[in-house]
Formats: C-alpha cells, sequence, structure tokens
C-alpha cells in the first residue's frame, strides 16, 4: 500500500509540468496586457507600458519566463502578484480554508440528503419516497446553482429573513474553537447560519447524482445471494440494510464524491461569487479579469494538486471499505 | 454509516434552516458598504482600481482632493500659487496634523510620496499621471515646492488622483505590510482587513477637522449586484454601488431605500480607425453618426442610466457647453454625405465590441440603423481585455468602448485626441494640428473661464471630424437606506463621507 501510494505519488510530477505548461502557455497566448490594465487607460502612455514591462520582467521571452518560473516553483515559490505585489502563496493560503470549509459543507449536505434518500429509494422502491426523490434528484441535476443561489437568496434572506444573503461571518473551526474553550456558541452560530445557503448551492447537483447512485447501487446489491443468507439467518432488516448492503452499495459512491470533491473546489467558483464567499474562487476571477498571471497559474496549479489528491484518496478509501481491494 | 449518525446531522441541518437567525446587532454608528470588488491593496501608490481607492481614501489624504463635482478643494495643503512662468507650484500645507500612528506630518512626507511614486523601482501604476514632474522640494516643515518640466495645470488634479501622502517613517519601516495595514492622516483609520470579505475602519478621534459622525466603516466584497442589492434591502447593508438595471425603476418609489445619481465623467463611443478605407473619409463618419439615433440607444438600452452626448465633454464637467449641439440622429444628411464620398451602395462595417449582456442588447439596433444607409454591420464579440489590446494596436475598423476618466477636461480630450498620443490611447489616429494646439494650450493657462473656452473650441473641431460617434454619457447610481443622511455621489465613483469642507454622512434611527 505504502509502496503504491508512493509510485501515485511520482506519477503526478509528470501531470503537475503538463498542467503548468499549458496554463502557462494560454494566459499568454490570449490578449489582454496585464500593465495596460494595471495602470488603467488614462494614464497608460506607451512608455509607462514599456518601462513597467520591463520592471516585472515581462518583456523577456517566453520560454526565459517558464524556465523562471519553474525554477521558482519547484523551491515553492509561486511568484508575486503583478497587481498587489504580494506574495501569490500567502494570497492562495488566505483564501483556501474558505473554498476547504465550502466544499465540504457541500458535500456533507449532499450526503445527509442524499444517502438516506438513496437507501430508502431501494428498499422501498416505488413508494412515495423513491418518486419524490426522482424528482427531486431530477430537479437538482437540471438546476443551474447560479439560479439556485439566487432563488434561496430571495427566499430565506429576502423573504423570510432567517439567513443572511452573503458573506462568510466566522469560520467554522473558529466558531467550534471558541464553543469549546469558552462555552460561547455565538461564533459557531454565525459561521453555519452563513454557510447553509451557499453548502446547499453547491450541494444540491451532487446530492441529486448520489442519490440516484445509492438508489441503483443498493438495489443491485440487495438482490444479491449473501443478503437473502443474511435475511434467512433471521438477522434483522435495518442491519442487513445498513450494515450487509449499504456499505457493499457505498463504493461507487465514494468514488463519485472523491473525484466530485475536486470539482467542487473549481466548481465553487460560482457559488462563491454569488455569495460573496471569500475562497480562491473570487481571487481566481479577479485575477483572469486583471491578467495578473501569477495568480491564476499558482490558483489553477493547487486546483491541480487538490484534484490529484482526492483521486488518490479515493483509491485508498476503497481499500478500506472493501478488504478485498488490493493494490500490488 | 450509522443510521442515527446521519439522522443527527439530518435534524441539525432542518433545525437550522428552521430556526431564524438572530441577526447580529449593527452599532448605531456603524456605515455597512456593499462594494463591487474586492480591492488588491491599500499602498495607494501600488495601485490606480478604483475599489482600492474608494476603501483606502478614507484613510490616507492627498495635498488636494477632488469635491463630488470634481471640483478642486484643500486637503492637506491649505492654499496653493503657481510661479509667473506656470512651471512651479508652492503648498502651504496644514499645521498641527498627526498621522494615525501619532507621528506629525510634515513637509518631508509629501516629497517622499512622491519621488516614491516617481522612482521607476516602485514598479507604480500613477507614476503615469505625475511624470510631468521635474522636482519635488520641502522648503521648510510646511512648506513644499513641486516643478513640473512645462507649465501643467492638471497637475493639480492628478495630484487628488494619484498622490496620497504616506508617512515616510510608518511607511519605510513597515515595508510591504503598509498594503495590509496603511497609516493615514484621514477621517478613519484602520482596523482589519479580511481577505474577499470585509475591511473595516473606525472614526479617527484627532481628526483635523473634527471626529467624523460614523463610528465605523465596514466595507463588504458582494460582486453579485442583485445580491448586494438583496443585502441592501434586507438590512444587510447601508450603501451600495452598481445597481441591477431592471431593479431602478422599483427603488426609485422604495419607502426604504434612497436612489442618488450623477452623470460620470465619462463618453460611451463608437470609434473609427481613421487610417483604414472607407473610415478616412471624414463625410463616411459624419454620415454614420448621423445614422445613429442615440435617443434611442439610450431609452432601449441604457434607461435611466445614461444621457444622450452632444461631444466628449459631459454635462457634469466644468468646462460643459449646454449650447453645443453635435451631430445629430438625421437620415437624410446621412444618406446625402454617404452619396458624396461616393459610398451611396453602402459596404460591409466589422465592429468590433466586448461580450456584455447591455452591449449584446444594443448591437441589434446599430445594425438596423446603420442598414438605413446601407451599412452592413458585422459584429465580432471579444472580452474586455482582448478588445483593449486590439484597440492599443489599432487593430480595428470600428469598435465600441467607453473612455472614463478623472474630471480635468485635459483626461477627457488630451489622450485620446492628441496627435502625440498616436501609438498609445490615441486609437483612431486622429490628427489636427488645430486640436493639438488647443490641448496644449489648455495644459498652460491657469485661467478656468479661458481654459474652458479653449476646450469647448476643441470639442467643436473633434466632433466636426467625428474620429468618434459619441453615444452618450453614462450615469452613476448609488442606492442606500433612508436612515443614510448626507451622502453624495461622487462624478469619478469614489465615496466620499468626510471631508474638511463640510460633508459628514450619518445614520439617523430607524435603519
Amino acid at each position: 500500500m505504502g509502496r503504491y501510494i508512493l509510485q501515485r505519488l511520482l506519477a503526478t510530477i509528470p501531470v503537475l509540468l503538463g498542467v503548468s505548461v499549458v496554463i502557462f502557455l494560454l494566459l499568454r497566448l490570449i490578449p489582454g496586457d496585464p500593465v495596460v490594465i494595471m495602470i488603467g487607460a488614462e494614464n497608460a502612455t506607451p512608455e509607462e507600458v514599456t518601462r513597467l514591462r520591463h520592471v516585472l520582467g515581462l518583456d523577456r521571452g517566453l520560454p526565459v519566463q517558464y524556465v523562471k518560473f519553474l525554477g521558482r516553483l519547484v523551491t515553492g515559490d509561486l511568484g508575486t502578484s503583478l497587481s498587489s505585489d504580494e506574495p501569490v502563496r500567502q494570497l492562495i493560503r488566505e483564501r483556501l480554508p474558505a473554498t476547504i470549509e465550502l466544499a465540504l459543507a457541500a458535500v456533507v449536505v449532499a450526503l445527509v440528503i442524499a444517502i438516506p434518500i438513496g437507501v430508502v429509494s431501494a428498499v422501498r422502491k416505488y413508494s412515495l419516497v423513491d418518486t419524490a426523490g426522482t424528482v427531486a434528484a431530477m430537479l437538482g441535476i437540471s438546476m443551474p446553482n447560479f439560479w439556485l443561489g439566487v432563488m434561496l437568496i430571495f427566499l430565506f434572506a429576502l423573504r423570510l429573513g432567517w439567513l443572511p444573503a452573503s458573506g462568510r461571518g466566522e469560520p467554522v473551526m473558529g466558531g467550534l474553537w471558541t464553543l469549546l474553550t469558552s462555552g460561547n456558541p455565538g461564533a459557531l452560530v454565525t459561521a453555519v447560519v452563513h454557510l447553509v445557503l451557499p453548502a446547499v448551492t453547491l450541494g444540491a447537483a451532487l446530492a441529486a447524482v448520489v442519490t440516484r447512485l445509492t438508489r441503483s447501487s443498493m438495489l443491485e446489491v440487495i438482490g444479491q445471494d449473501y443478503i437473502r443468507t443474511a435475511r434467512a439467518k433471521g438477522l434483522r432488516g435495518s442491519r442487513v440494510v445498513l450494515h450487509h448492503a449499504l456499505r457493499n452499495a457505498l463504493i461507487p459512491v465514494v468514488t463519485v464524491i472523491g473525484l466530485d470533491l475536486g470539482a467542487l473546489l473549481g466548481g465553487a467558483v460560482i457559488t462563491e461569487t454569488i455569495f460573496a464567499w471569500p475562497g480562491i474562487g473570487r481571487l481566481a476571477i479577479r485575477s483572469i479579469i486583471q491578467r495578473d498571471f501569477p495568480v491564476v497559474q499558482g490558483v489553477v496549479l493547487m486546483i491541480a494538486v487538490v484534484r490529484i489528491c482526492a483521486n488518490l484518496a479515493v483509491d485508498v478509501i476503497y481499500a478500506i471499505i472493501d478488504p478485498r481491494i488490493r493494490y500490488a | 454509516m450509522k443510521w442515527w449518525f446521519s439522522l443527527a446531522l439530518t435534524a441539525a441541518v432542518v433545525l437550522t434552516l428552521l430556526g431564524p437567525a438572530a441577526p447580529a446587532p449593527t452599532p448605531a454608528g456603524t456605515l455597512r458598504i456593499g462594494m463591487e470588488s474586492a480591492p488588491t491593496t491599500m499602498d495607494a501608490g501600488l495601485s490606480t482600481d478604483l475599489y482600492s481607492q474608494q476603501v483606502y481614501s478614507h484613510v490616507l489624504e492627498g495635498l488636494v482632493m477632488l469635491d463630488p463635482q470634481g471640483g478642486l478643494r484643500s486637503a492637506l495643503a491649505e492654499s496653493w500659487t503657481p510661479s509667473a512662468d506656470g512651471k512651479t507650484w508652492t503648498f502651504k500645507l496644514r499645521q498641527n496634523v498627526k498621522f494615525h500612528d501619532g507621528t506629525e506630518f510634515t513637509a518631508d512626507d509629501v516629497k517622499y510620496t512622491i519621488e516614491r511614486i516617481l522612482n521607476p523601482e516602485t514598479r507604480s501604476p500613477q507614476r503615469g499621471s505625475l511624470a510631468q514632474i521635474a522636482s519635488v522640494e520641502a522648503v521648510d516643515r510646511h512648506t513644499v515646492r513641486i516643478t513640473t518640466r512645462a507649465p501643467f495645470v492638471p497637475i493639480l488634479t492628478n495630484l487628488a488622483t494619484s498622490a496620497y501622502v504616506v508617512p515616510r517613517a510608518a511607511h519605510s519601516r513597515l515595508g510591504r505590510d503598509f498594503a495590509r495595514r496603511p497609516v493615514g492622516t484621514g477621517p478613519y483609520r484602520w482596523v482589519e482587513w479580511v481577505p474577499e470579505e470585509r475591511i473595516v475602519l473606525e472614526a479617527n478621534p484627532d481628526y483635523y477637522a473634527g471626529r467624523p459622525s460614523l463610528d465605523r466603516l465596514v466595507f463588504r466584497f458582494i460582486p453579485e449586484a442583485s445580491v448586494r442589492l438583496a443585502e441592501l434591502e434586507s438590512g444587510g447593508l447601508d450603501l451600495i454601488a452598481g445597481i441591477p438595471a431592471q431593479d431602478l425603476r422599483r427603488l426609485r418609489v422604495s419607502l426604504l431605500i434612497d436612489l442618488q445619481e450623477v452623470v460620470g465623467t465619462n463618453y460611451r463611443l463608437l470609434a473609427f480607425n481613421t487610417s483604414v478605407k472607407p473610415f478616412d473619409d471624414v463625410r463616411v463618419r459624419q454620415a454614420i453618426a448621423h445614422a445613429i439615433d442615440k435617443q434611442k440607444i439610450v431609452d432601449v438600452v441604457w434607461p435611466g442610466r445614461g444621457v444622450v452626448a452632444e461631444g466628449p465633454i459631459p454635462p457634469t464637467s466644468w468646462a460643459y457647453d449646454e449650447r453645443f449641439k453635435g451631430l445629430g440622429y438625421n437620415l437624410t444628411r446621412a444618406r446625402q454625405l454617404m452619396a458624396e464620398a461616393g459610398q451611396g451602395g453602402g459596404f460591409e462595417m466589422n465592429y468590433l465590441i466586448s461580450a456584455t449582456e447591455e452591449l449584446q442588447r444594443e448591437v441589434p439596433l446599430i445594425i438596423d440603423m446603420l442598414k438605413q444607409i446601407n451599412v452592413n454591420v458585422k459584429v465580432t464579440a471579444v472580452d474586455f481585455p482582448t478588445l483593449l489590446d486590439r484597440l492599443l494596436k489599432t487593430n480595428y475598423d470600428t469598435l465600441r468602448v467607453g473612455w472614463t476618466t478623472n474630471p480635468e477636461p485635459d483626461s477627457l480630450l488630451y489622450s485620446p485626441f492628441h496627435t502625440s498620443a498616436i501609438g498609445g490611447f490615441n486609437f483612431t489616429k486622429f490628427r489636427s494640428t488645430k486640436v493639438d494646439e488647443l490641448l496644449d494650450r489648455g495644459r498652460t493657462v491657469p485661467n478656468v473661464s479661458e481654459r474652458t473656452r479653449i476646450y469647448r473650441e476643441a470639442q467643436r473641431l473633434i466632433v466636426q471630424e467625428a474620429p468618434m460617434v459619441f453615444i452618450f454619457h453614462e450615469k452613476r447610481t448609488y442606492a442606500t437606506r433612508k436612515a443614510v443622511q448626507g451622502f453624495k455621489p461622487h462624478v469619478s465613483g469614489w465615496i466620499v463621507l468626510k471631508t474638511p469642507y463640510g460633508i459628514d454622512v450619518k445614520v439617523g434611527p430607524g435603519r
């Protein structure tokens, strides 16, 4: 297992190199000059543009710029933002926790909604829960999340006034820490009420997929011999369903969630924009508009690393859920 | 998964959804401002972006400032006088002004600020607007002398927009950290910055023009216009900019919300590349200008958000000419000009726009209007940086763009129309010796009424030569909760809450 993980980690190096080349070239091939955007239209004389481009090293050849970028990358240095002159690593580090918090909350929302509905739909096929679940899943898959987000804000923030429309309030971990150390739940409540709408928005599509997947996977498992054997031994129905069937039915579900966790980090861009959630998606959008090359490169590489790690984690979790799976 | 675990989680989520969130109480003296984008830096020397300026302008101040109409006002300088040759300006500074860290504000800080921006190593994007400065001299503790390479009256406005004074001691000590916690002389001092989320400032009790009425400012960054508005309407914000067009009519009659608008110093235009056929012919350009019904464009695409432009100088500028009429909608004249130019049969026109929602709705109108003079419009839509790139390389036939500047007429006219700016922002390659002479003279004459005459004459000549069709001037609209008192929108989009010359915004009871 250890060796397998090591192999997988080594295999990520060429992937990351490829990602770095593609994003580096892509950014420089699209038109748009960061320096002109920085200076602003009224002041951008050709001399100023040339001068600033030189100071920032943007007048050197692409191969030279790439090699410099790569050289720094090896030492863990992602460079400096063109527009704010701050280290890219710091900009990402400050925003990544918010994005991870949102993505994890979306997964939790998806699981909490989807797995119970999926299980019940499979066990009580064609019941009211099954039909309602199917309809809801269809809605969840078809609804674009910017629309869902705006509708949730309209209903819960504007009409009912139950939840805040935007912003993060407090980090959940910070709120939890305050609760544990001082017994004051205020910060945690603030954190959770701000998190609910964005997490539901981001998690809705995943919840829909997982509901359908859990249902079909459960149906398949329930029809197998060992389940009949378990029932024949006189085990309680709930134990058969939850312990014997669900555990095996979860393997494809874990795959989907693992793969989606990476997608959630990238896909959080839209949700973050709607809810003014202070994550890396916002940074990415602003940097693309400003053509702030080092920041966009940093964010994209970071998302690539997270996706690779998520895929690896899925493979490892397989082995834990199903002890028969072994990697040579 | 244990069934009770998932049940507990479900219950927790459901309970949170059902239980009304206790809204955090907002102290009476706090103003919460919703911004369209997060700022990039609080180091004024390193940024020209409006969103950074909207925040740091409450912490830092310049020698002079611009009032909401764009007029010059005294800030850290009490008075200023030009020398006889018009090249040297002597500023008398306010005395007994302290930075937020307690150190005294002196002439040396002004010298440090400007010289730092001019130093190429600083990589300051503000350098261009101060590039006319040859030297800065601290004559004594409270007198600064600034000398320009040539007589250059617009330097005063440029000092207001681009030279926010930083304290030499604190700025050198903090280095890069200054951009995260600026120290200035302004009415508010720094509290905290949660990236992408909020910036908090608090009243400076020692402000030389008196403590501001607002105790705290909270800036929140909310990119979605509809969400910003929802926050304002649900009481989470007090002041927002950038109102969704479809909500304007509803908000005008709202009992909770006040709308305030101002025509910005800008013009929205259709530009011709005057170096390619057939747009090198002034008659063709005039014909197209006459064929465009500007009022209809404003009414259909920008209702309540624009006023028809007669020329480049907007009604809010001191150089505005209310009697001047540009090339108005006149199809007969347009067809006649096309025939005179030998283009009666028409031609195909490549038209470059940036792909925004409004412009996509404007395009069919333009296509339809120009069809009337047999011009067949072919549209290419790109993102804004791409458009800017092609504009600067004059790699287009015609395009649609906006020009937004500070309120100085020199900024409105010089770089788009002076021959020396060809290769830069004179992107139509417009050449006129007469216009050049006028624009050069406008920079050297200190007298405002004479400058007014000069810029009005330049505008008349430019409109006649029609390197661009000036379509409309865009309004800036702000919405506030009714309890907010004393807020006036600024022509440049700045947010001005407390000034030495009498603005002091308050939040009344009943928010």
